[in-house]
């Protein structure tokens, strides 16, 4: 009973991280039709920025709004940077451009700071945890679960009720009818970025307080997770993106508690195959969104 | 001194690249391309304040393509659009709305995931929120058919009440020229004249009107002049009454081998 509990606990803070990730990919493909590869880059910086900050003594009340402001001011310099000019181009380049993008980003770590990890000497809260009958609580799966919720209702809230999200919402259905209203393109794509940005800056503090380690690398995972997720909630889908997270999560949790030991070293393996099942069986995700692509001018 | 004075001169030469005095829309020798293929040719058109002018032509003829010119959607090739005396060639379509012209485009392409509420809303674009409680007020007294709908998601409105939140979705932004390309497209006889109808209660409004249409008849009715499209070229022009009475227009289509 109390090992159904744990993995329970397991799953929520597992899949509001892969729920935040995802809707950062989806927020961006539902605008421009671009899944971007370097959106687990964002977490790197957000974790590079987390240890230099650190080391410069900074307080963690400030840390964790700044690490996630890295997140955000990157995500809307690669917008500046590298997809804006190729806005006229065909979403295949877009594409392109993002995994070298996230080659780039990762050498120039590997470059200038090393390609050893770095521990990221988190605050001690963040490790302590209380009991709860029987259940052992990390304070850090409490915080995930009320962050998590408290973001994601945010951006609800921002996409329902605000102007700029309905913007974004209606750019979402139809880019050009979008700019009739006298909106402007490069508006909408950067409050997109930047929305992508907060999320994957929020998921990088509780992804990498699990290992405290980040490193050249460190993107590949929440980038897999986050996309898979997203994949799995139908690509352009935001409540999918979210549901899609903690379908995700609570497949890797329940193989992990399911499986024999001699089988967990396949878990992920395992877990991709059943999503291709998923899949398989409904091909354009739980939560089908309409056939996306913007329609570029 | 010498060099103002020669473009005096030029301006004098080459009136046929000035727009109309007093036209609050001028088209001066726009030719409009997608890709390679040439969709409209060498236009030259006007529109006074306060008209109702209507495009008329076949499937093809180019028609939307105009309007997709002056917003920019299609930045001409060549030539002149001219909005209240000022060349706007070049400008993104979401300025040319800031300057006042509004496109309710072919299709209705309204916002189907979104309340009827929220298309109006989005209509006025970042910039008129400060005056959407005024306008809502506006467009719903003109549509009143959208105030029992307003919390719907407008995908499942009908083809006319679609229509007529698109054309109310573009009146949000207050503009004086409002560009319509096909209101009558798919919709029933009878909701075709209410549309109509509505077309022309916003000329009474002072709303200069652009009417792109296939519905010849219709469209000869409510508007003061009339230009036919065929092939990208303007084959016909003139008083709106004179182009119903006479047999010209047909002549238009038949001469170019396609049948009203």
């Amino acid at each position: 009973m109390t090992d159904v509990a744990q993995q329970l606990i397991n799953w929520l803070t597992l899949g509001g991280i892969y729920a935040l990730l995802a809707l950062g990919i989806a927020m961006v493909f539902s605008i421009l039709g671009l899944i971007n590869f370097a959106h687990g880059e964002l977490v790197t910086i957000s974790g590079y920025s987390m240890v230099a900050l650190v080391s410069l003594g900074v307080p963690w009340a400030l840390i964790i709004p700044l690490s996630v402001l890295a997140a955000m001011v990157a995500a809307v310099m690669m917008e500046r940077v590298v997809f804006r000019p190729l806005r006229t181009a065909p979403v295949s380049a877009l594409l392109l451009a993002s995994l070298a993008l996230s080659i780039v980003i990762q050498n120039i770590f590997l470059l200038f700071v090393g390609a050893r990890p770095k521990a990221i000497d988190f605050p001690t809260w963040t490790s302590s945890n209380f009991h709860l009958g029987g259940v052992v609580i990390q304070w850090m799966d409490v915080a995930t679960w009320v962050v998590t919720a408290v973001v994601l209702f945010g951006v609800l809230l921002f996409l329902k009720h605000s102007v700029r999200g309905l913007a974004l919402r209606a750019a979402a259905e139809d880019f050009q009818t979008t700019r009739l209203m006298g909106i402007r393109a490069s508006g909408v794509i950067r409050g997109a970025f930047a929305v992508s940005g907060l999320l994957a800056g929020v998921a990088a503090f509780f992804f990498l307080a699990t290992a405290s380690l980040v490193g050249p690398g460190t993107g590949f995972i929440p980038l897999l997770n986050g996309f898979i997720a997203a994949v799995i909630g139908g690509l352009g889908s935001l409540s999918g993106a979210v549901l899609g997270g903690f379908v995700l999560a609570g497949l890797n949790v329940f193989f992990q508690l399911v499986l024999p030991d001699s089988l967990l070293p396949f878990s992920e393996a395992i877990v991709f195959g059943f999503v291709i099942l998923v899949l398989l069986a409904r091909p354009n995700g739980l939560m089908a969104a309409r056939s996306v692509a913007v329609e570029r001018a | 001194m010498f060099r103002l004075a020669a473009r005096r001169a030029r301006k004098e030469i080459d009136p046929a690249l000035q727009p109309r005095e007093g036209a609050i829309l001028s088209l001066r020798g726009v030719t409009a391309k997608y890709g390679a293929t040439t969709a409209i040719r060498d236009i030259s058109l006007d529109v006074m304040p306060g008209e109702i002018v209507t495009i008329l032509g076949a499937n093809g003829a180019g028609k939307t393509t105009c309007l997709n010119a002056v917003m920019g959607l299609v930045p001409p090739a060549q030539g002149h659009v001219f909005f209240a005396g000022e060349d706007i060639v070049g400008r993104s379509p979401e300025s040319i709305v800031g300057h006042g012209i509004a496109l309710s485009p072919e299709g209705r392409r309204v916002f189907g995931k979104l309340t009827v509420e929220e298309n109006l809303r989005i209509g006025a674009g970042l910039k008129g929120q400060s005056k959407v409680a005024e306008r809502l007020v506006e467009v719903i007294e003109l549509f009143p058919v959208l105030e029992r709908k307003r919390g719907d998601f407008a995908g499942l409105l009908s083809g006319g009440e679609q229509q007529m939140l698109a054309i109310g979705r573009a009146l949000m932004s207050g503009p004086r020229l409002l560009l319509l390309d096909e209101p009558s497209l798919g919709l029933a006889p009878i909701v075709v004249s209410t549309v109509f109808e509505l077309i022309e209660r916003l000329r009474e409004r002072g709303i200069t009107i652009v009417l792109v249409e296939q519905n010849v008849d219709r469209a000869l009715k409510i508007a003061n002049r009339g230009y036919v499209l065929g092939t990208g070229r303007i084959q016909l022009s003139g008083d709106a009454h004179e182009l119903r009475e006479g047999s010209a227009v047909e002549e238009a289509y038949l001469g170019l081998g396609v049948a009203t």
